[in-house]
């Protein structure tokens, strides 16, 4: 008997494992889906309709000289001084068919634009304008040649191109900042790379050289890295190297090949771990003395060339440097411990066939920096895109899968009308970051970058994109449950302030790239859910069946507690109780096992993919890891659902233990 | 007017598979404080059926019963049973996973009346059983477990208690063991005791004989 409770208790604690493990995994992809399609686009945007681009407000600046004749965007309305930049005088007359200038009650002109922001100020809304546009981008890639960061190095140039969705960059959105992601240390690498590159010549479609950058130049790139940045680790970049030769210590002996030809040791190679090899070298006065197996010795010339035989990681920092003197990397010197056969080796080498492997990347600031970085970074929680020489742009991540890399620099291109023909014109950009797209449609194809390119390029080429999807204002919320809400609120006070029929207020859920998704989402919540009620219910009929044995196994106690007085009710209760204490810690232990897996998620998927031969989980779809966090509706699901329904599996045997004749079981024991 | 501990009132009793039969066919009787009673009667006549329906155990299909002058076919039932009356067995009927002290023990645990295991082991003296108190019921020979069960019905001073062939399963000595207690304790205490018995010597220690033939009780004097 004890042996089918056991049985019971350890079924129901696996399915409720299962469901709860389940459900927190889908509920947590759900989110950060969720997350990742209201960080690009805020949870509440709102858009100008066509009665906006229609009304005498945004048709004037056209026709306004202090506009320039240009029409504005959203942004350079929110920041222009006159709303009414009409002026009788000097500007043509007025079209007969325009509508009327909208008025505030005390007869000013009316700022659809500024009003609209200053309801959402009221409702203490973060809100910001954001542009779309679209062009072909093109990267120049300069990429290393031979062995990195040593003499032998080269550069080699090849290209980039891809037409592209530009997005204005919406620093204030406060999810961005888990979008976004740390330079890489390869991106590290590359820009010390890049350090040297002249970044002239970049409109140029295939430019033959790659220019030497002037000194300051140079020095200025590799200011804004290194006041950025703490390196804490190197490591060579090939066999060969030469500075070993200086962080030998005295004295002390080291295995070692050395193939001599005619008379003399023609090159030197250090096992990394200690092991016999043609014989031992020992430093002694700077000299480099060889002392081989076979008896012979001999002094090591400076020109041999010193291998290792595999690459050495070694703790570093870098010796702070003054800049003015640093002309090239070979300048910069690292202060180094690192380990060969066991033994320390200690000292300053300068950066000579060294690569960077680990390092701290600074971002977060208190105030702006005083050398900007050039990656994003966060002053209080507000993000910037680095100003350099050239606008900066944030790329989908999946173009690191193209090698691109942090500094590498390139223009957008777009075509504008000229008097006679459409003119190709080119920006210049250089790429400051990657972002995470999520599963965004365009999410592969969308280019973050500031306001001013995207609004540039529109301008130019306003018929490329339908006008009431490019332009608008972003709203972002911390709580997205609040969205519906939110919107509500934001169409009555529109109304109110009487402009609601220029705007449109659309909430994430009827985006059109994210409605189905997320009424997928919630049909399949509702089909997980629906799934996991079923499978509770047939692991809890194994209650049912285990409390029936129980029932007849016990029929001459039920009937003997029955005689004694006990009442129908305290033995239908003994049973039910029963389901119910089955259920209850069936629950803790499964709760407690779901917490333990949720925890290790990383090594169940790992063994899952070894068990596969490959990746079980898609990253793409799925993030880099799945989601570890215990979902509480998941929890509040198991907690009531498992206990009521062994509750209720309780109850069928419950009733069948009132039904006994006491007396016939009696007379019949 | 006279106050019968248990009195009963043309029960009759018939059961309808395959087809009606008539077990108890108009059942009277009533018992004072401190009378004993025995019913006789050969086997298959119906005396288990009137000693349960008489102990609320099973329902009669007409009549009246009152134990205490509480109607015991209403609502009471349970209650009844835990407070008014005591059972014995044939067969002991304890619970085997648990000690003596604690079967003793288990009526006044299911009417919830605590501070009785004073008085548990004080019956278990009587019976003499004291030695046995945290022994496993299964751990008792017949005699005691049937002693054991006789402190159990007494535990919450019930005014009625009935007992089905207590010694029908014990050897002689201790058949006159129990014969004693429970004519002793029924006597001694003033309560009703009714006991259905095939042992004549049994029967003759009651004060009334009666004898269950066709459904009906017929009185014989006690001898």
């Amino acid at each position: 008997m004890s042996l089918i409770a056991l049985m019971s208790v350890g079924v129901i604690s696996l399915v409720v494992w299962l469901v709860l493990v389940f459900l927190s995994v889908t509920d947590g992809i759900e989110k950060n889906w969720l997350k990742k399609l209201t960080s690009l686009n805020a949870p509440l945007q709102i858009t100008p309709t066509d009665d906006y681009y229609r009304s005498y407000y945004y048709q004037v600046d056209g026709i306004s000289n202090a506009s320039d004749y240009q029409y504005k965007s959203i942004g350079e309305k929110a920041s222009a001084l006159l709303t009414d930049p009409y002026s009788p005088t000097e500007d043509q007359a007025v079209p007969a068919r325009w509508p009327d200038i909208l008025r505030n009650d005390d007869g000013t002109p009316k700022d659809l634009v500024k009003s609209a922001f200053n309801i959402l100020d009221k409702h203490a809304l973060i809100a910001q304008d954001f542009e779309v546009s679209g062009a072909a981008f093109k990267l120049r890639m300069i990429r290393p040649q031979g062995i990195p960061f040593t003499s032998a190095q080269e550069k080699a140039q090849g290209h980039l191109t891809q037409v592209s969705y530009i997005s204005s960059f919406s620093g204030k959105s406060p999810r961005l900042k888990t979008l976004i992601e740390s330079p890489r240390t390869e991106d590290l690498n590359h820009l010390f790379l890049l350090a040297d590159v002249s970044s002239r010549g970049l409109y140029e479609d295939t430019p033959d050289e790659i220019e030497h950058a002037s000194v300051s130049e140079f020095q200025s790139k590799l200011e804004s890295v290194l006041s950025n940045v703490e390196i804490t680790g190197i490591k060579t970049t090939s066999h060969r190297w030469q500075s070993l030769g200086s962080l030998l210590p005295e004295g002390v002996l080291f295995d070692v090949y050395a193939p001599v030809k005619n008379g003399a040791i023609t090159q030197v190679v250090f096992p990394l771990d200690a092991k016999q090899g043609s014989g031992k070298i020992q430093k002694k006065q700077g000299r480099l003395h060889y002392l081989g197996k076979d008896g012979t010795s001999q002094i090591v010339n400076f020109a041999v060339p010193l291998f290792v035989e595999g690459r050495i990681s070694m703790e570093a920092s870098l010796v702070p440097p003054s800049l003015k003197n640093v002309r090239s990397l070979n300048d910069l010197r690292f202060e180094i411990t690192a380990k060969l056969q066991g033994k320390t080796l200690l000292g300053q080498i300068p950066w000579d066939g060294v690569e960077i492997e680990t390092a701290k990347i600074f971002n977060q600031f208190d105030a702006p920096p005083s050398h900007v970085p050039p990656w994003p970074y966060y002053v209080n929680d507000e993000i910037y895109l680095p100003e350099a020489d050239y606008p900066s742009v944030i790329l989908p991540k999946h173009f690191q899968n193209n090698r691109v890399k942090l500094g590498d620099t390139g223009y957008f291109s777009y075509g504008a009308a000229t008097s006679s023909a459409m003119q190709e014109q080119r920006l210049p950009v250089v790429v400051a970051g990657f972002y995470d797209p999520g599963v965004m449609a365009i999410g592969a194809k969308l280019i973050l970058t500031n306001s001013e390119i995207v609004h540039t390029i529109n301008t130019a080429s306003n018929t490329f994109f339908d006008p009431n999807m490019v332009n608008g204002i972003q709203v972002y919320l911390n709580d997205l449950g609040s969205a519906k809400d939110m919107k509500e609120k934001l169409i009555a006070a529109f109304e109110n302030e009487g402009i609601l029929k220029y705007w449109k207020i659309t909430s994430f859920h009827e985006y059109d790239f994210a409605k189905d998704l997320l009424q997928q989402f919630q049909s399949d919540k509702y089909l997980f859910t629906l799934i996991g009620v079923i499978v509770l219910i047939v692991a809890c009929s194994n209650i049912i069946s285990l409390l029936v044995i129980l029932v007849n196994d016990k029929k001459k106690e039920i009937a003997i507690l029955s005689a004694m007085g006990a009442s129908k009710r305290s033995i239908a209760t003994i049973f039910t109780l029963c389901g119910g204490i089955m259920g209850t810690l069936s629950t803790l232990i499964g709760t407690g096992a779901a917490i333990l897996t949720l925890h290790n998620i990383d090594s169940v998927v790992s063994f899952l993919s070894f068990l596969q031969g490959h990746d079980a989980f898609n990253a793409v779809f799925y993030g880099k890891s799945l989601p570890n966090e215990l979902s509480h509706h998941a929890l509040v699901f198991i907690l009531i659902a498992t206990p009521i329904i062994s509750l209720l599996a309780g109850l069928v045997p419950a009733v069948k233990a009132t039904k006994l004749s006491p007396s016939q079981i009696l007379r019949s024991e | 007017m006279e106050k019968f501990v248990l009195k009963a009132t043309n029960l009759k009793k018939s059961y309808f598979h395959p087809t009606k039969c008539d077990i108890l066919n108009g059942v009277s009787l009533s018992v004072n404080p401190g009378e004993t009673v025995a019913i006789m009667g050969p086997s298959g006549a119906g005396k288990s059926t009137l000693l349960h329906i008489l102990g609320t155990l099973d329902p009669p299909s007409s009549g009246s019963l009152e134990i205490n002058g509480i109607d015991a076919l209403g609502d009471a039932g349970a209650a009844l049973r835990n407070h008014h009356i005591g059972f014995v067995f044939q067969n002991y009927n304890l619970l085997d996973e648990y000690t003596v002290l604690d079967n003793v023990l288990m009526p006044s645990r299911i009417g919830r009346i605590s501070g009785k295991e004073e008085e548990a082991k004080r019956l278990l003296q009587e019976v003499g059983l004291e030695e046995h108190l945290s022994h496993f019921a299964k751990q008792l020979s017949g005699g005691e477990k049937q002693r054991a069960a006789i402190a159990r019905a007494l535990l919450n001073n019930p005014s009625l208690i009935l007992a089905d062939e207590p010694s029908g399963n014990l050897d002689d000595v201790n058949s006159e063991k129990i014969h004693e207690i429970l004519i002793s304790s029924a006597k001694n205490l003033g309560k009703g005791l009714i006991i259905v018995t095939h042992n004549h010597a049994l029967a003759n220690q009651c004060d009334i004989i009666y004898t269950l033939q066709s459904g009906t009780l017929k009185a014989n004097k006690a001898i």
